[in-house]
């Protein structure tokens, strides 16, 4: 915001105070707008020459003359304050912000072009670096959530680093990309830097809601954008910032698990206790003692009480993340530079999962000469991974345990007997610690990110910017099965024990992009009234990604995991990539009497990777912003209202969406053959068709979209709030839309359909108390956002997003988008399950039902920020609703008889709930069903596919939920009481949680619906890959040297 | 245009020349896969591919005509032994099929009118026929004329049945005539990893699917005048296969390279143990044809299972209580010795990781000519034929992995003994059949014996096509019927008598998916009942 305007100050007043004597009062001065500190504020003694000028970190300290009462605190832009100084010897003060420079706000937006928030005829809301950082969430995305009204972000898992999805505005494409776009220092990166970042290292991040405030990056803004800023140096002292972060995590969630009922297999009635098995069903718990498993080859078998244990839950373990924080900022009037250095171990919720990140940072600017100014950014992560690749596997055979197993005592499965696979109890599921012990992925990414920016003004006017960016990926990994033979005893008594032949797939590639961008922007004033500013932009980018793997199947020597070490012939893989883009834009922005601005803006976009006669493309956009409060006399002049604003826009952007992030979408025009069935086999060859087909004349997807709102401050700037609708329509969805398998093919790539999504955004921010000592911020935003399938073709009422399991994510021709479809029961007319009048069973409707949208359409954040002298408490809760979601793991709780469902009627043979039977006498008519149970209450009903676990109603939930996301409470030690140790400049500590607390309704027992099974599109799907849901606690010391 | 100094030059020179800017975005030419293919180089992998398939059908009809039930020790059976089918149940036959198919279409497409290529045209046109019967069988009406369309037609039109099957045949008298019409064109060599280029013999093997068709077709009202005008002009001086109809790459002991048998029962590549092998174990019923109870096989018998005849781990589909489980470390169905990677080279069914996969056994051509001479249908002895299908079967279980028999296995010497074993048979023995419906009992319990472990679904279909081999209805005898005792059939015979369509169509051909499919009482056109 204010930055430059700071740290210009802060010199020239420094040297100009006057010296002062008596007794001494000293402060820090801070920013009530972000919560920095304020350097260069005056600080008078009323009444006399006597004052100071905060230091770099708004710190002062003044010798108060005998007849000084009151302390004058000024800064530019801000409402000075007088405190009468009592027998205060420490005065920390919060400079508000004068209504008056309100219209000087500034925010960096799109090609990094700082405008005034007055301008901006769009929505655009601006995070400060505090905010993001506060809570020590591990990666920027985090930190982000329910911050921002239209801004979705779902972390999909709970592992360690999870990926994260950003979207704004619901999604426009129904299976490309959705996910915002992600600007670092102005220059464009792939979305997955935003998942190693440094939080720390974010000076200010600005969302672009929607694609008019983004028009500027052609093809790629329809998503909107996140452009981030990242810490530059400060001029005067060098200081030194180091900080430590511990943060606990543990599971906030366990999914209910019955403990009645021990180890029992299907098909038993009455249920008979079998040692071995996995499944639940056998008798009630007694607490007598029971034998598990098989004996051992020497005889010895393990005995336990038969009882619930309670170690379904406690096998999920406490992770820990360490986190260790230095940053040195420094410079001079014409030089600047910031470094920084992060180190970030994480080990999760699940055994022997780790990861470990290191980045640095180092940030410069340069003043050349008067014209010429360069600046740089470079950044460089590493990240490694050490975790198991059988996560689903791994939640499955948790599952499988029976209740009075222990299972947490079989972690030493190389020593222990018991816990060795030989003598693993259980006859068909793993001893989770053995697979994950022997199913690994060991990886890890490089990323260098950076850009060089030349700044030449050689004319007031006119200023010319040339940037290049890099980012840069090298990936590296190797998965590798562990060899494992079971000794001839063991396979003699448990046929369904195999051996396990181990393997290595060992991969490695790298994802390569470079930005070149050059702006030229002119600035003329015409007559009093008019100004005109005028930009002309040039962007190239190209992406390169390169991947190859090699597998081995089947190990020979235990341990050694490399590919070589391998029986038969290795499978290999490559893939590369490259496409390119050129786009040129202007704008043009009209300022009539600093009230009424309209910015029109036009970009083309040649692409490499459609067709060349459909490869270029225009984008045109126009905003509008009317500043009324400074139009009008009447509400210029009105006490109540500070500002009001009404603003409009409407755009169009274009993205081609032929692909991924891996692959960009060259080369995806044409149909492909590929060698399949083994081929080839020696010197013989074979290619088989591939089963995707493209339509001729591929397009990019258009979105056009329109938006409007109002930004309002009134009350002396003790509340702001801001109102935006918008409506976006989506048309030529470029979609591999699923095909009958009976037309050869099961994909077709077309442009068809249109989505819509309309909605609001709305935050009011409100100063519900303030005094010197204490203020007390209260802030709330509203997102609704209605999105829905349009059309799709003719010929498609509805494809199908994702596959495999009970239900699907679908795009429905008027239907709301994504949305669930799966099995459901049959039905009579007034909704009741109909039941085989004799069996008491229920059977599956044929076809795929409605159950409901994936999506929220409601989400609120409501924080609360309490300011009292060096504390600080910040909350944020988050509610989302309106919405279903598919636990696909269900089944497996089902099926195991882990669920605490297969409980709900003691095994006993029931009436199903709201059900009927077929009138023998009159076949068509239904009789409500009170006496007809069900054959078999226990596994017949439970672990059957038709009545049961194929049916995908039985597993959906609501996806509603309140979230505690983030409590912080910081404490910025005194500057009295750290100036004693001399080097000390500032210490802040802070206790902080995440995710403390998520309420959820009855019908969920299963999980956190935020997870989704994938990071893509078909969202509304959980699985057993989706480990528990966890909360975050810790806490933080940050000193300053 | 790889290195950032060349892109920053670029950023100044691009917006001058449209020609940089072309040859900054490149051409989009794809380095990763192939675009276009010839006809020759999709003939093997189609080949291949419909081996695999084949597989996967047998496994499916495995355990519904009786070659196979739940071993001990496993659970989850679900539709497996209640018949209680979903539109998920066998999605895979539908959708492997079909991407068969268009590999095959492809060539026909590539082929069609060329005279080089006569011969991969023809190819294709008999595997078509190959694979589209074996998807009317199981699910009756199906996407023919409309279907392999690709983007012309995603949405294609369920044809009937009995039209199907004619145009079949038609498609086979085609390529015969194009076979023998074909001089001039490309040999197709290694390629045709069936008969190694022999279109004699594809012409033979097209006559015998053309008879298996016509079988079928005969006695259904509304294609029985089609069979019989078929068979009046029926072209016997070309013959029918004498040899198996064997599918081999070149299969290798590697990963996804193994025979698929192979693959799927005994041990994959690195030497695990697949689970299918495990999970399943030889019916009772079934093995009643080899252990004496109704038929004494002394040499078949112990080609075929382990532990033939008193350790054979065998069964009644749908005990989950009492079934054993298979035996260590072994499938029922593999004969040789050493397990894993160390398992050797046999005869029998599973015979090794690099053995052929027949389409077709020579033992089958014969049973059908048998039943066509005892039928009338064509002019032939079928006491003969009914032998030399005996011995063909002989034959290919006591081949070994290279298709030579093995000097300990002598097959004359062991069908003589089988005949001498059983000699008031008339399963066996054809001559002691006294009635059409015996000689025709005979014939098929002969295929199906044959067929054991190898062409489930064939086999399944001429038994609702006869009612053979013979099952006692509503019994729980496991040697007296196949059927499974949790069956939920509403059927007499307490079996399916189809599948129902696949989900995947439903969901993306609703408005063409029939609906109102049973799987116990709509019938493929050709079963009487």
């Amino acid at each position: 915001m204010k930055k430059i305007l700071l740290l210009g100050l802060t010199l020239f007043l420094a040297s100009a105070m006057a010296f002062a004597q008596g007794r001494n009062v000293s402060g820090i001065v801070t920013s009530a707008e972000d919560g920095e500190p304020v350097p260069g504020a005056t600080v008078l003694v009323k009444g006399t020459t006597v004052g100071a000028a905060t230091d770099a970190d708004g710190k002062y300290s003044l010798s108060i003359p005998a007849d000084g009462k009151v302390l004058v605190f000024s800064f530019i832009g801000t409402v000075t304050q007088e405190i009468n100084i009592g027998a205060q010897s420490i005065i920390d003060v919060i400079l508000q912000p004068d209504v008056q420079s309100l219209n000087e706000v500034v925010i960096t937006g799109a090609a990094g072009i700082e405008s005034r928030r007055i301008e901006m005829g769009y929505n655009a809301s601006s995070i400060e670096s505090r905010d993001v950082a506060q809570g020590r969430a591990m990666n920027v995305a985090s930190g982000l959530t329910g911050k921002v009204a239209g801004m979705q972000i779902n972390t999909t898992g709970s592992g360690v680093n999870p990926n994260v999805r950003v979207i704004l505005r619901g999604s426009r494409s129904l299976t490309g990309n959705n996910e915002a776009l992600i600007v670092v220092d102005n220059v464009i990166v792939p979305n997955a830097i935003l998942g190693n970042l440094n939080p720390q290292d974010i000076q200010e991040i600005t969302v672009l809601n929607g694609s008019n405030a983004a028009a500027l990056y052609g093809s790629a803004a329809s998503n909107g954008a996140l452009i981030i800023v990242t810490k530059k140096g400060k001029a005067g002292k060098t200081s030194v910032t180091v900080g430590h972060t511990v943060n606990v995590e543990k599971v906030s969630f366990y999914p209910e698990i019955q403990k009645e009922f021990g180890s029992g297999y299907a098909g038993g009635y009455p249920q008979q206790y079998v040692p071995y098995e996995n499944q639940q069903y056998g008798p009630r718990f007694d607490g007598s003692m029971v034998e598990i498993g098989r004996p051992l080859e020497d005889g010895s078998i393990q005995t336990v009480p038969y009882s619930y244990t309670g170690a379904k839950d406690n096998f999920w373990e406490t992770g820990v993340t360490n986190q260790t924080d230095v940053a040195v900022t420094g410079g001079t009037e014409k030089s600047s530079n910031f470094f920084s250095a992060q180190y970030l171990t994480n080990d999760g919720t699940t055994p022997n999962d780790k990861y470990n990140r290191a980045s640095i940072r180092f940030n410069s600017t340069r003043e050349l000469t008067d014209k010429l100014d360069l600046n740089f950014s470079s950044n460089y992560v590493q990240n490694r991974y050490d975790i198991t690749t059988q996560t689903a596997g791994m939640f499955d055979n948790v599952l499988q345990t029976p209740g009075q197993v222990p299972l947490t005592s079989y972690k030493d499965w190389r020593n222990d007997p018991y816990a060795n696979p030989n003598g693993y109890y259980n006859e068909y599921y793993d001893n989770p610690y053995f697979a994950i012990d022997n199913n690994r992925r060991e990886s890890g990414n490089d990323y260098i990110v950076g850009n060089i920016e030349l700044k030449y003004q050689p004319l007031q006017w006119l200023t010319a910017t040339y940037r290049v960016g890099i980012s840069n990926r090298y990936l590296a990994g190797k998965d590798y099965t562990g060899k494992f033979t079971y000794t001839d005893y063991t396979k003699e008594i448990s046929s369904a024990k195999t051996d396990i032949a181990g393997g290595v797939t060992d991969y490695s590639g790298f994802n390569n992009q470079i930005n070149s961008d050059l702006l030229i922007n002119m600035k003329k004033a015409v007559g009093e009234n008019l100004f005109f500013d005028l930009l002309l932009g040039n962007s190239l980018r190209q992406n390169r990604y390169k991947y190859v793997e090699t597998s081995a199947n089947g190990l020979v020597i235990p341990g050694l995991y490399n590919v070589s070490n391998r029986v038969g012939e290795a499978s290999v893989v490559e893939n590369n990539y490259e496409s390119s883009q050129v786009g040129v834009f202007a704008q043009l922005k009209t300022a009539y009497k600093d009230f009424l601005f309209v910015e029109l803006t036009g970009r083309n976009d040649w692409v490499s990777i459609l067709a060349k006669e459909n490869r270029s493309f225009f984008y045109p956009a126009a905003n509008v912003s009317f500043v009324i409060s400074d139009a009008l006399d009447g509400i210029k002049q009105s006490s109540v209202i500070d500002q009001l604003k009404l603003r409009g826009g409407i755009s169009q952007v274009g993205q081609v969406n032929l692909g991924n992030r891996d692959n960009y979408g060259a080369y995806q025009l044409q149909s492909t053959f590929s060698p399949s069935n083994g081929f080839p086999y020696g010197s013989l060859s074979g290619y088989s068709l591939d089963n995707r087909l493209v339509a001729a004349n591929l397009k990019p997807e258009i979105t056009t979209a329109y938006e409007f709102g109002v930004d309002f401050i009134i009350l002396d700037n003790k509340i702001n709030g801001a109102f935006t609708f918008y409506d976006s329509r989506t048309v030529d969805q470029t979609v591999p839309t699923g095909v009958a398998p009976s037309t050869g093919f099961t994909s077709y790539l077309q442009n068809t359909g249109e989505v819509a999504n309309r909605g609001v955004e709305t935050n009011l921010n409100v100063t519900a108390y303030s005094n010197n000592n204490l203020q007390i911020n209260v802030g709330a935003n509203y997102t609704f956002n209605d999105n829905w399938v349009v059309s799709i073709s003719d010929d498609l009422p509805q494809l199908q997003l994702s596959t495999g399991g009970n239900a699907q994510v679908y795009a429905v021709e008027g239907q709301p988008f994504p949305l669930l479809q799966g099995t459901v029961y049959k039905r009579d007319e007034q909704g009741r399950i109909i039941v085989d009048g004799i069996t008491g069973y229920p059977s599956v409707a044929e076809g795929q039902a409605v159950l409901g949208n994936t999506v929220p359409k409601h989400r609120l954040g409501i924080n609360l920020e309490v300011l009292y002298k060096g504390f600080r408490l910040y909350a944020l809760g988050e509610y989302r609703g309106g919405y279903k979601i598919l636990y696909d793991g269900g089944g497996s709780f089902d099926f195991s008889g882990s669920g605490a469902t297969t409980g709900y009627f003691n095994r006993e043979r029931f009436v199903i709930p709201n059900s009927s039977y077929e009138d023998p006498e009159n076949p068509g008519t239904y009789i409500p069903n009170n006496n007809v149970t069900v054959t078999d209450g226990g596994a017949g009903f439970w672990t059957d596919g038709s009545f049961r676990r194929n049916v995908a109603e039985n597993y959906l939930v609501s996806g509603d939920f309140w979230k505690l996301r983030e409590v912080a409470l910081s404490y910025d030690l005194p500057a009295s009481l750290v100036s004693r140790i001399g080097f000390i400049q500032g210490a802040t500590i802070t206790a902080q949680g995440r995710n403390l607390l998520i309420f959820t309704p009855k019908s969920n027992i299963y999980t956190d619906p935020e997870f989704n099974f994938n990071d893509g599109n078909a969202v509304g799907i959980v699985t057993l890959a989706n480990t528990p849901p966890t909360r975050f606690f810790g806490a933080s010391i940050s000193v300053t040297f | 245009m790889k290195n950032i100094f060349k892109t920053i030059a670029l950023a100044c020179v691009v917006t001058l020349t449209s020609t940089s800017c072309e040859e900054f975005l490149g051409d989009n030419v794809n380095p990763n896969q192939a675009t276009s293919a010839t006809p020759e180089l999709v003939l093997p992998n189609a080949l291949v591919s419909t081996a695999s398939n084949l597989r996967n059908v047998n496994t499916n009809a495995m355990w519904i005509n009786g070659y196979t039930v739940n071993a001990g020790g496993y659970g989850g059976w679900g539709s497996v032994v209640t018949y209680n089918y979903t539109t998920s149940s066998y999605a895979g036959v539908w959708t492997g099929l079909y991407d068969d198919l268009v590999n095959y279409k492809y060539i026909e497409t590539a082929s069609e009118g060329d005279p080089l290529l006569v011969y991969s045209n023809a190819i294709a046109k008999i595997m078509m026929a190959y694979d589209y019967h074996m998807l009317v069988d199981v699910f009756g009406d199906i996407p023919y004329t409309e279907a392999l369309q690709g983007s012309a037609n995603v949405i294609p039109k369920y044809d009937s049945q009995t039209a199907i099957y004619q145009d079949l045949v038609a498609k086979l008298n085609t390529a015969i005539d194009l076979i023998e019409g074909g001089e001039g064109a490309n040999a197709i060599g290694a390629g045709d990893v069936m008969f190694g280029g022999d279109m004699h013999a594809w012409a033979q093997f097209a006559n015998t699917l053309k008879l298996r068709l016509l079988i079928r077709m005969a006695e259904a009202s509304e294609t029985s005048a089609f069979a019989a005008s078929e068979f009046a002009s029926f072209d016997t001086d070309l013959g029918f296969i004498e040899d198996d109809a064997m599918v081999n790459p070149g299969y290798i002991a590697t990963a996804g390279k193994q025979n698929p048998y192979w693959n799927t029962y005994h041990t994959d590549a690195a030497g695990a143990l697949a689970g299918s092998g495990r999970s399943a174990i030889p019916s009772i019923y079934v093995y009643s044809f080899y252990d004496g109870t109704k038929i004494l096989d002394q040499g078949r018998g112990a080609a075929t299972y382990r532990g033939f005849p008193a350790t054979t781990p065998k069964g009644q589909l749908g005990n989950l209580d009492d079934n054993p489980a298979a035996l260590a470390s072994q499938t029922a169905w593999y004969v040789g010795s050493g397990t894993g990677t160390s398992a050797t080279n046999t005869i029998g069914l599973l015979k090794g990781r690099t053995a052929g996969v027949p389409l077709m056994l020579a033992a089958e051509a014969y049973f059908l000519q048998a039943e066509a001479y005892m039928k009338g249908y064509l002019d032939g002895n079928d006491a003969e034929a009914f032998e030399a299908g005996i011995l063909a079967s002989y034959q290919y279980l006591y081949e070994d992995i290279n298709g030579a028999t093995s000097a300990d296995w002598n097959p004359e010497t062991d069908f003589q003994l089988y005949l001498d074993d059983n000699d008031n048979n008339y399963l066996v023995h054809y001559e002691l059949a006294t009635s059409p419906a015996q000689k025709l009992e005979a014939i098929i319990t002969q295929k199906y014996i044959a067929y054991n472990f190898i062409n489930a679904q064939e086999t399944w279909s001429e038994f609702r096509r006869t009612g053979y081999p013979k099952i006692v209805n509503g019994s729980s005898d496991p040697k007296a019927t196949f059927s499974s005792i949790l069956s939920s059939s509403s059927r007499t015979d307490e079996l399916p008598v189809r599948y129902l369509y696949s989900n995947i169509e439903f969901q993306l051909n609703g408005a063409n998916v029939p609906t109102g499919i049973n799987q116990f009482t709509s019938l493929i056109f050709w079963q009487p009942q």
